[in-house]
């Protein structure tokens, strides 16, 4: 289901805040954990098993690192001490865990993918009668990339000793599939919610802003995301294309997957806010980086902070102690570290974007610029003074948009063709001047201007909601308004996170 | 997160006002189904919102009726409840009676005022609008193109058009009927001037970068391609619209002088014997209405935006004064589209009798048979003449000339599927069906149930649906009849019909009469089928 939905803004949404306040707090649980289900399900009902099993693997397995998978064993449960040695039971529930929730990621999200490099490759090396020539596709169930990662962070947080199993099903598959932030995050770490799941504080105040929250997401999706991907869905789709308008269909681009994206995990903020949950936060004005390292503390934060806490430290604390202590290639010891874990990690933060060549391209590019950034020293503040400022911001976002073409085009051969549009090279096709009459229509130009004054020169939702006051509050149910007027006159508008 | 300051009053204000707007919707909704049942305009009193019957009666069917393997009923279970979710979705939202209040207005500011169009139509310049797909095409790579081709092949599973034309070919050429292909170029590769600032209003009409590869194989196989660009480049040059202002299609005087060039081509070629005067006249009507895609926008009634527009057709009229119809037994036959419906298909607004097939006729000067459907050119015409075929009606015997029609942006974006034309009819099977001219009234339970397009979403603004009847009696309950497969106007004018209300394991009353009886006047109409082909499907009618 689609926040920005007539069913879900309608009547699941009040269903689900009506019978959430109506219920005392130990059935809320269950009602939500329920809801959640019913949101998850309504794409495809069988996806619901995908979750469930997730589910239950990962709360078994934590039961298991502590010795309490009796039910009736009430007793309260104590987390694992910090840094003392693991035993082979615990290793071994950490291993089913964290080997059934990436093999449900692996079989679901990348078996079309793997099966169909493989036989490329076999056709290039001139062996197709090696060929797997599978026939049946398997379909992606929604979401399972934020929650195949929530869940792992709990058992891997249970293992560290991070946090407390929870003894509860029902809080536990509340967790994972509480339907805000579900399919398209923040991704919400077991450990800074744990608190929440045991006792929360309900406030009008909090639940005022989550309603902001909401009605702002729910306007750069409907306002400006969407007006934005027709521009650049035209031109991603269209042949070859004249440099300028290919340009433009870029910059829209990148203004349709910021905004659409942020405006998700608004929405998914303030709902949570509405049930009394505070998720973390996910977008803090990307777009005014003054270089790549920053644009990562700035973008899909809680991605970045998921793969730093669990993938990159662990690989650079083992790349430091296998690397020799002298200088390999005349680079310091740190830096070979940094670089190769921070490649592998960019490299597979791109894979977990999506399954095709192009995200390990996307992820690869920004894991080179991170380690060109560090070994340059322009990652520091003080080194990049050399730039005025705006230039920077220019500079950065220009590295971005030439990221995002990648990652939008269909194939790397498409991105190719798509980055020789803009640099001038080859012939537009006699069609491609098309495309000007749809971006200069002016509600399509007039969503770019207002897109980039929003991007550049307005605080974001976080800031913007932080004092309330009663412009910002009328201003915020104008918006709301609009979108919902809006809203009614688009028919189809998915998010772009929900594929990956 | 830091705490949020804020007054009291103000966040109470705020949750009130946004809790206010979102509740109107469903509790209006709610109000007005209430008002509509006690007016008798609805069959339940139980809101639409949560009315699960539908729900209960699909995964009830799907389990019972696929098999006794488990995996094969929870798969069966679940495709039906994604088609019910599906359904139960768009009906919330197509009998929102705020949506059906709201949208006009909005979509009059959006488009009217800033060009918004939506996801169907893009506004163009001097009041013109564009089918999304037709813009798509024209920008888009070429059709044959291997990027093109990788991204199609993941949407279906024949997208090469080369491939079906001369699976086509073959199986008429076995039968020694010669085939010529006619692709319609897409508006904006007529009219690009009218869309973009770029172009010259007298420039040439757009090229696809694959279409002269296309040509080339196709006359290479024996295959006359029809290209009327120099027709179309004629009268732009000399200023005329070739193309209609707020609708997909061409002007009357294009469709003619499209038939005219191709009636040439064929009496040139020697493909037809020579023929004696038909005595065909033609009659002159103007017409005023308002495009297919200026409906597609949902304008308030009065709107103004886009207004009608007038256009002169010639009616094809028969020596005895009556108007042209198809005749079955002649030596052409035409499989089209829109653009061979429009001025032809009363439904579609713009006139009868002066479409593209009665054109063909005057200027052949001899009857012409034809199988039209509007959209899905890539496919539709074909399937329905294999479909004529396994019920017994042989649409070939006689034929010397097959003239396929289809929109220029099929090539692109049709399912090409490769069809089998049967050589002998299929056995009937056990299924109902009045004798001709005769009309019954039965009971009987709902089985089955085709799709239904959404109004508004779809280039057509008439859909029949297709419903299979089990357990079917006389209403008096004292003759079983077995089995029906019925047709049923799903949408008149984007409108949905009372008929589409019918759901699974419904028992409904209806009056049945043979399909044949009606196919003349609504083959032509678009419809969606049940899984397996009918052999004797009945055309039905909701008592009121």
């Amino acid at each position: 289901m689609v926040f920005s939905s007539h069913v879900f803004l309608f009547y699941l949404l009040p269903l689900a805040l009506l019978g959430y306040y109506a219920l005392p707090h130990r059935g809320k649980h269950a009602f939500l954990t329920a809801i959640s289900y019913l949101f998850y399900g309504w794409a495809n009902p069988a996806f619901v098993l995908v979750m469930a099993t997730s589910t239950l693997i990962d709360y078994a397995a934590a039961l298991l690192m502590v010795g309490r998978l009796n039910p009736r064993d009430r007793r309260p449960i104590e987390p694992l001490q910090p840094g003392t040695p693991r035993t082979r039971p615990q290793k071994a529930a950490l291993a089913l865990s964290v080997i059934s929730n990436l093999s449900l990621l692996g079989f679901f999200k990348y078996f079309n993918f793997a099966a169909s490099s493989y036989d490329q490759l076999i056709t290039a090396l001139g062996l197709p009668q090696l060929g797997l020539d599978v026939a049946f596709r398997v379909t992606l169930p929604l979401g399972i990339s934020f929650y195949t990662f929530q869940s792992m962070s709990y058992t891997i947080d249970t293992y560290r000793g991070q946090a407390t199993p929870q003894h509860r099903l029902t809080d536990f598959a509340c967790y994972v599939s509480m339907f805000p932030q579900l399919v398209a995050g923040p991704i919400v770490r077991y450990h800074e919610i744990a608190g929440q799941l045991a006792r929360r504080t309900y406030t009008i105040a909090s639940f005022a802003r989550g309603t902001l929250f909401l009605a702002l997401g729910l306007s750069k999706k409907v306002l400006l995301a969407n007006p934005c991907g027709t521009v650049a869905d035209a031109a991603f789709s269209a042949g070859s294309l004249a440099a300028f308008d290919a340009w433009i269909g870029v910059i829209a681009y990148s203004f349709q997957i910021y905004f659409d994206f942020s405006g998700y995990s608004d929405m998914a903020i303030g709902l949570g806010l509405m049930l009394g949950f505070t998720f973390p936060r996910n977008f803090n004005r990307p777009y005014l980086s003054t270089s790549i390292t920053e644009f990562w503390t700035r973008w899909h934060m809680t991605l970045s902070t998921w793969f730093r806490s669990y993938l990159f430290l662990p690989l650079a604390y083992r790349l430091s102690r296998l690397l020799p202590e002298d200088r390999p290639l005349g680079l310091s010891h740190d830096h070979v570290v940094y670089a190769g874990a921070a490649v592998l990690t960019m490299t597979l933060a791109g894979l977990w974007h999506g399954a095709a060549w192009s995200f390990v391209l996307w992820g690869l590019y920004h894991g080179l610029w991170l380690v060109g950034e560090r070994l340059s020293g322009i990652h520091r503040p003080k080194r990049r003074r050399s730039l005025p400022r705006p230039a920077r911001i220019a500079t950065t976002f220009l590295i971005t948009l030439l990221g995002w073409v990648v990652f939008r085009a269909e194939s790397l051969a498409a991105a190719a063709a798509y980055m020789g549009s803009m640099t001038g090279l080859g012939t537009a096709q006699p069609g491609a001047g098309l495309l000007a009459g749809v971006w200069q229509q002016p509600y399509y130009l007039g969503t770019m201007a207002i897109a980039a004054v929003v991007t550049w020169a307005c605080p974001d939702t976080w800031e913007f909601t932080r004092r309330i006051t009663g412009i910002k509050a009328a201003w915020s149910v104008a918006l709301l308004v609009v979108s919902l007027l809006v809203l009614f006159t688009q028919a189809y508008n998915p998010f772009i996170y929900f594929i990956f | 997160m830091a705490r949020t300051i804020v007054s009291r009053p103000c966040a109470f204000a705020v949750t009130v006002v946004a809790a206010a707007l979102i509740l109107a919707v469903p509790v209006s909704q709610t109000i007005w189904e209430g008002r509509e049942y006690r007016a008798g305009r609805r069959d339940t009193a139980i809101p639409q919102a949560i009315d699960a019957r539908r729900f209960v009666a699909g995964s009830a069917a799907a389990w019972t009726g696929s098999g006794p393997s488990f995996t094969r009923r929870l798969s069966a279970l679940n495709r039906r409840l994604k088609t019910e979710i599906q359904r139960y979705e768009d009906d919330l939202e197509d009998r929102s009676i705020v949506s059906r209040f709201l949208l006009p207005p909005s979509q009059q500011i959006l488009s009217g005022l800033l060009g918004a169009g939506n996801e169907k139509v893009y506004c163009g310049r001097d009041g013109w609008l564009f089918y999304r797909q037709s813009i798509d095409y024209a920008m888009g790579p070429g059709f044959l193109s291997p990027r093109h081709r990788a991204r199609r092949a993941e949407e279906v599973a024949q997208p090469n058009p080369l491939k079906a034309l001369l699976h086509f070919h073959t199986q008429l050429r076995t039968r020694g009927i010669q085939l010529v292909v006619m692709p319609v170029p897409v508006k904006p590769a007529a009219h690009p001037e009218k869309f973009s600032r770029g172009f010259h209003p007298g420039g040439e009409i757009l090229h696809d970068p694959s279409f002269d590869e296309f040509h080339r194989e196709l006359e290479q196989a024996g295959i006359h391609v029809m290209v009327i660009d120099s027709l179309l480049n004629r009268m732009r040059h000399s200023g005329h619209e070739t193309y209609l202002r707020t609708d997909t299609h061409w002007r009357p005087e294009v469709v003619e002088e499209a038939a005219r060039t191709l009636a040439s081509y064929l009496r040139n070629r020697g493909v037809l014997p020579e023929s004696e005067e038909s005595g065909y006249t033609h009659a002159a009507a103007e017409i005023i209405n308002t495009g297919d895609l200026a409906a597609m926008l949902q304008l308030p009634a009065q709107h103004g935006v886009y207004p009608a527009q007038a256009v002169q057709i010639r009616r094809v009229m028969t020596p005895d004064g009556v108007p042209w119809q198809p005749v079955r037994d002649s030596q052409v036959l035409v499989l089209g589209d829109s653009y061979a419906n429009i001025y032809s298909l009363e439904a579609l607004g713009w006139g009868e009798t002066a479409g593209f097939a009665a054109q063909l006729s005057y200027y052949l000067r001899r009857p012409v048979d034809c199988i039209l459907r509007n959209d899905s050119g890539s496919f539709a015409t074909r399937e329905m003449l294999r479909d004529e075929m396994a019920r017994g009606h042989d649409r070939l015997a006689g034929k010397r000339v097959v003239v396929y029609q289809f929109s220029a942006r099929e090539l692109a974006f049709g399912d090409w599927k490769l069809i089998d034309l049967p050589l002998v009819p299929e056995a009937a099977g056990d299924l109902f069906c009045p004798p001709p001219g005769s009309l019954v009234t039965v009971t009987g339970t709902v089985e089955a149930v085709s799709d239904v397009p959404r109004p508004f979403s779809v280039p057509y603004r008439d859909h029949i649906f297709a419903v299979q009847l089990t357990g079917l009696q006389m209403p008096d309950g004292n003759e079983s009849l077995g089995r029906a497969a019925v047709y049923l106007w799903s949408m008149r004018d984007n409108a949905l019909t009372r008929a589409t209300r019918i759901r699974l394991g419904h028992t409904i009353t209806v009056r049945l009469r043979p399909w044949s009886d009606v196919s003349d006047t609504l083959d032509a109409v678009n419809r969606s089928e049940l899984d397996e082909l009918v052999l004797a499907p009945c055309w039905g009618e909701l008592p009121e």
